[in-house]
């Protein structure tokens, strides 16, 4: 089967669980001579929630008598009562329950309650319960009792385990967190007919990268034909997706995932069920299209690296097998791939380019970026380049915009041009824009 | 610039640029800053015609410096580095790509708009018959 590298892990326990997201610190493994190394940028964002039993269950029930407050001392009223979450339910009827109709009266059962068992009565020789809660500024006392001594000794038992409970739980029991089942999806049928350009390739030669362009065009043609007929592989829909939150900021994302594990704290993420979502990571990964020795300590990935793990099923198998071949050394592969052009490749399927068309004329002003307003921009005027990216790499990173700076080819259209300047000199604001100088 | 689509070939009319650095103390300077990445924002770029693009930019040039002697313009797009690509790069790989220690000239391979243009209109007279 395929062979799994884990590129990272993060442990959360009690402590971590909460209503709300929240980021947490990835731990990476391997570095970059690893084959399987990926720049993931050092965090992860989830929801970890938990419903201890206490919360969901009933943890006790039974026929209580409780003593009506300010009535006649000996006078009860018969309840039928249900300890779950934070609350014992009296319901005039045990059929109520299942009826879902509503209790008589609900008394709280929360840290800050206090429940003892008071004398014996002298009349029915049963020891009550007395539950007090404080409402606003006033104490509050039900007395609570039962037709025989083993059953209020079991509610004692039960009150006392609630209390443990809630005690061990700590903040899961202040009150029920929303957990929602996923809605039943049908899975991704993975056709393993097509396959992906990778899935069949096969190399006798490790090292040569001609034969894996041979091998790549002959893959291509067969695509291009079975896409004309209609299908497009899986692995075309990674070309189509429109990434725009890849910046390097840690910005709690929503993934799709999150906010859904139920109660098994410390398990990785299940992979997602399409392939559908990680662009450029299958490209990374590759051995031979990167260059090498370099040391950079990580690089930002994208907010949504979560998508970071595909199924292995999936399409991708170059990720998940661990080469004993060398990586090759001098030309990337996307240099050799660019010598395929001569044979006419187009690739299949639709590429959707959800980013603007370029633009045909010559000296083309700048493109409006549609995810930043003019008017945002037009609040930064002053170009403060002291600002040091979220970016980790070790030495300086930034741009800096000298007054003289020469406007290049582009913008050679003399009216616009103090006006492209400007914008220009905005748009390369270092917040937003990481910027290297060499 | 010419159709980036990631993992399809690319076709693009290129200048080669050779630049000697510049020593300057403990440091081979260029004279020039890049920006762009795959790990970047492609959607900030002001250069790149499409938003997709993750390649690595030219965003300015130092006055006098040696890119500038070296005809080297804000907005190219560097495709290649003394013969390793650039177009699938961190922006920090690709920093490090070009300071190298211990090369003294970085010999680069640049697209700009203008070039392709300059082509597309040189080839104009023939394609208007």
């Amino acid at each position: 089967g395929p062979k799994y590298h884990l590129l990272a892990h993060t442990t959360m326990s009690l402590s971590h669980i909460q209503d709300s997201f929240r980021t947490h610190d990835l731990t990476i493994s391997g570095n970059e001579e690893c084959s399987y190394w990926l720049p993931l940028y050092g965090s992860m964002c989830c929801r970890f929630a938990a419903q201890p039993h206490c919360m969901t269950r009933q943890m006790m029930s039974g026929c209580l008598k409780v003593k009506q407050l300010g009535g006649e001392p000996q006078s009860w009223t018969k309840v039928y009562g249900v300890l779950k979450g934070t609350s014992l339910f009296c319901y005039h009827r045990q059929e109520d329950v299942e009826a879902n109709v509503e209790p008589a009266f609900t008394i709280a059962i929360n840290k800050e309650t206090r429940i003892r068992a008071s004398e014996k009565d002298p009349q029915s020789k049963v020891q009550n319960i007395c539950i007090s809660n404080q409402y606003g500024g006033e104490e509050v006392t039900h007395t609570l009792t039962s037709d025989s001594r083993e059953d209020t000794h079991r509610w004692m038992e039960a009150f006392w385990q609630h209390f443990y409970d809630m005690s061990q739980w700590k903040q899961c029991c202040d009150d029920l967190m929303k957990i929602e089942l996923p809605s039943p999806r049908k899975p991704t049928p993975v056709t393993p007919k097509q396959g992906s350009l990778y899935h069949e390739m096969v190399i006798e030669s490790s090292d040569d990268l001609s034969t894996v362009s041979d091998i790549l065009a002959r893959r291509m043609q067969e695509l291009e034909l079975r896409s004309q007929l209609g299908t497009s592989p899986n692995w075309m829909s990674l070309f189509e997706e429109n990434n725009p939150k890849s910046a390097g900021r840690p910005r709690p994302c929503t993934s799709r995932f999150s906010g859904h594990s139920p109660c098994t704290p410390h398990r990785p993420p299940r992979s997602p069920a399409s392939p559908h979502r990680c662009p450029q990571l299958s490209l990374l990964s590759s051995d031979a299209s990167l260059t090498s020795d370099s040391d950079s300590h990580c690089s930002t990935s994208p907010c949504s690296h979560r998508h970071a793990w595909p199924e292995p099923s999936s399409n991708f198998p170059l990720l998940s097998s661990s080469p004993s071949r060398m990586r090759p050394r001098t030309f990337s592969l996307d240099a050799k791939l660019s010598t395929l052009r001569g044979r006419g490749f187009r690739g299949g399927g639709t590429f959707q380019c959800s980013c603007q068309p370029p633009t045909s004329s010559l000296l083309a002003p700048l493109p409006v970026s549609s995810r930043s307003p003019r008017s945002q921009r037009s609040t930064q005027t002053t170009l403060s380049c002291s600002s040091s990216t979220s970016s980790n790499s070790s030495s300086n990173s930034e741009g800096r915009h000298s007054p003289e700076c020469s406007e290049g080819a582009p913008f050679s259209r003399p009216s616009p041009a103090r006006r492209s300047l400007r914008n220009l000199r905005a748009r390369l604001d270092p917040r937003n824009w990481l910027q290297s100088q060499v | 610039m010419s159709n980036f689509i990631p993992g399809q070939p690319l076709v693009a009319v290129v200048q080669r640029i050779e630049i000697k650095k510049l020593r300057q103390g403990d440091n081979l300077i260029l004279g020039f800053s890049i920006g762009g990445g795959i790990d970047q924002d492609p959607g900030q770029n002001p250069f790149s015609d499409d938003k997709a693009d993750k390649g690595i930019y030219v965003t300015r040039i130092t006055p006098g410096g040696p890119a500038e002697t070296a005809d080297l313009r804000m907005g190219d797009k560097i495709m290649q580095v003394n013969g390793y690509d650039m177009t699938m790069m961190t922006h920090d790989q690709a920093r490090k790509r070009l300071t190298k220690k211990n090369e003294d000239v970085v010999r680069l391979l640049v697209t700009r708009k203008s070039l392709e243009e300059a082509v597309k209109n040189s080839m104009g007279g023939h394609q208007r018959q």
